[in-house]
């Protein structure tokens, strides 16, 4: 989205071969990549802390050839989802396979009658909204994901998906709409639980 | 403002640049671009309102996501490994960013609080539980011969897994297990840190084993459960049903312990204490003895008419599980009427003992029972 002065002078400082610069992008982007690498494959914690242990090594080895990024986090989780795909494409590791275009065609929309025993067992908002999203094709979840709360622009999710900008925008628009339709119908079903209106 | 905000649905909002930057980072300017826009299109508050929410629930749905992050130990550890990669490779030139000092640099502001904290999560990694060397979860798990499946719970709730062999775990928020992704196959091990239940699908022929900083436990089929906190000056194993040997994990090399040599044998409601500081086991009973499973609850089985102590006692070790050591002899003319059956076990022993003048203590997990006789009652 926005460029960042602060980011830009660490990185320059980093990209001369300050230490203590390189060690502030590690702390400023270390959340943001371990939750993103856990959330593509929750299975390993180990693969993903490896995975970001080869990104950060390369980066220091690198650092005088690099470019500066104009967005430091979307080059970082970038960085991090390919060595990622690298390192499990070469079957290196006997991980399960990301998710792949061919799985979203697979996933099954929940129907409305799983989707309210799914409540049923919710007590609060929050488990709801959160179940919901995790019915969501894989890819839009991502999507979501990078959208809301890594806060990139659909350029941006494009390229980190590897898909074209209309199609990124397409994948955020459909989830959000199925989300809003689930909520609406459960705002229908149960008022009191969901009293979406501020009083 | 666009002209075509006049067309856009609450999703469309939502989807919107400028509409999310406003929610996340209003700014004077652009709550006031908004308030314009929306005097002028008063027929689409109600959808701009309802986009307001949805990005509200959105976001809410995310909040676990968001939330995800290492501990401090593993973040200031991998950092620690990193550098240690970059220096063998030859990249790292000490003395040349000395030049400037740090408290000119912009960033540093930001950067200083927060390198405090990692320097101390450093320390702490390094200095803390030197008892555990050589057997800490990490290190364990690293020794492991083929490559192996770990669960982690990061949330705030009690995870539910289901292992290869059927056995079932309930891990604690931050706990975490591994596993051979084959488990069962060859053999049938688990390490572990942090705590979690185990209910352990039976097979005499592959035990079951729970390897947690210097101990090792060793079932055949049963529920318990392991207490390992990395920070805990106790490890604890507790069993619910079945029976667990817990053993001191001597070998360095991560291999099956072939005899009980120094080990407890724990029954159900029993539980064994390993003090981290000097390795040594305390046998007891939990602290709200459970009846076992298999007991059928039947109405007023803990309801006593003139009914003799000793068939009383023995209801109890039935019910509980728990050995329970008397002098039959001395209780033979003693008789109980209670109603016994909210009470806990201690209670119901306490309640016990006052009506017959007796007295009881619990030793390496057994309850002792110690009557003078009722002839004189």
């Amino acid at each position: 989205m926005s460029i960042h002065t602060d980011d830009i002078q660490v990185w320059q400082a980093f990209q001369q071969g300050d230490e203590e610069a390189y060690t502030s992008l590690y702390r400023t982007h270390i959340r943001p990549m371990y939750r993103y690498g856990m959330s593509l494959t929750p299975i390993s914690e180990a693969f993903v802390l490896d995975c970001i242990h080869d990104v950060f090594a390369e980066l220091w080895i690198k650092r005088n050839r690099l470019g500066q990024p104009e967005n430091v986090r979307f080059y970082l989780l970038k960085a991090l989802k390919t060595r990622m795909i690298h390192l499990m494409q070469r079957k290196e590791r006997p991980y399960q396979p990301l998710s792949q275009v061919e799985f979203d065609e697979l996933w099954a929309e929940p129907s409305s009658e799983e989707l309210l025993s799914e409540q049923q067992e919710t007590t609060n908002r929050q488990e709801l909204v959160q179940k919901l999203i995790s019915q969501l094709p894989p890819r839009q979840q991502e999507a979501v994901r990078l959208r809301f709360v890594e806060e990139m622009d659909y350029h941006e999710i494009a390229q980190v998906l590897d898909i074209n900008r209309q199609s990124a925008q397409n994948l955020v628009f459909r989830a959000v709409e199925k989300l809003r339709k689930w909520l609406l119908a459960f705002i229908l079903l149960f008022l009191n639980l969901f009293a979406f209106v501020r009083v | 403002m666009r002209s075509t905000y006049q067309h856009y649905s609450p999703t469309d909002f939502v989807c919107d640049d400028a509409f999310l930057k406003h929610q996340l980072e209003p700014t004077a300017q652009s709550t006031q671009g908004w308030e314009e826009w929306l005097q002028a299109h008063p027929h689409k508050r109600e959808d701009w309102q309802q986009a307001v929410q949805l990005l509200e629930a959105v976001r809410l749905g995310l909040t676990s996501y968001a939330r995800t992050y290492l501990s401090e130990e593993a973040e200031a550890y991998l950092l620690a490994r990193i550098r240690a990669t970059n220096r063998q490779a030859g990249y790292v030139e000490e003395g040349v960013t000395q030049v400037v000092p740090i408290w000119q640099k912009s960033w540093f502001r930001t950067a200083a609080a927060a390198s405090v904290a990692l320097a101390l999560g450093a320390g702490l990694w390094l200095n803390r539980y030197p008892t555990d060397t050589g057997y800490s979860y990490r290190e364990q798990v690293a020794q492991l011969p083929q490559a192996k499946t770990e669960q982690v719970n990061l949330s705030n709730q009690i995870r539910e897994i289901t292992l290869p062999d059927g056995s079932q775990v309930w891990l604690k928020p931050q706990s975490r297990i591994s596993y051979a992704p084959n488990l069962g196959q060859d053999d049938r091990s688990i390490y572990l840190s942090g705590e979690a239940t185990f209910e352990v699908t039976r097979n005499p022929k592959k035990p079951f084993y729970v390897f947690a900083g210097k101990i090792v436990t060793k079932v055949l089929g049963t529920r318990f459960v392991v207490k390992a906190l990395e920070n805990a000056d106790n490890l604890v194993v507790q069993v619910q049903h079945g029976q667990v040997s817990v053993y001191r994990h001597t070998s360095k090399d991560v291999k099956l312990p072939r005899q009980a040599l120094d080990g407890v044998l724990l029954q159900p409601n029993q539980q064994v204490i390993f003090s981290r500081r000097n390795e040594q086991f305390t046998k007891s009973i939990v602290e709200q003895p459970a009846l076992l499973p298999t007991t059928i609850p039947v109405e007023n089985s803990f309801v006593f008419e003139e009914t003799p102590v000793v068939e009383v006692l023995e209801r109890l070790k039935a019910a509980y599980g728990i050995d329970i050591i008397y002098n039959a002899e001395v209780l033979e003319d003693c008789e109980l009427t209670a109603s016994l059956s909210d009470e806990s076990l201690f209670q119901k022993l306490e309640i016990i003992a006052q009506s017959i003048g007796a007295t009881y203590e619990i030793v390496e997990g057994q309850v002792i029972f110690t009557a003078k006789g009722c002839k004189n009652l």
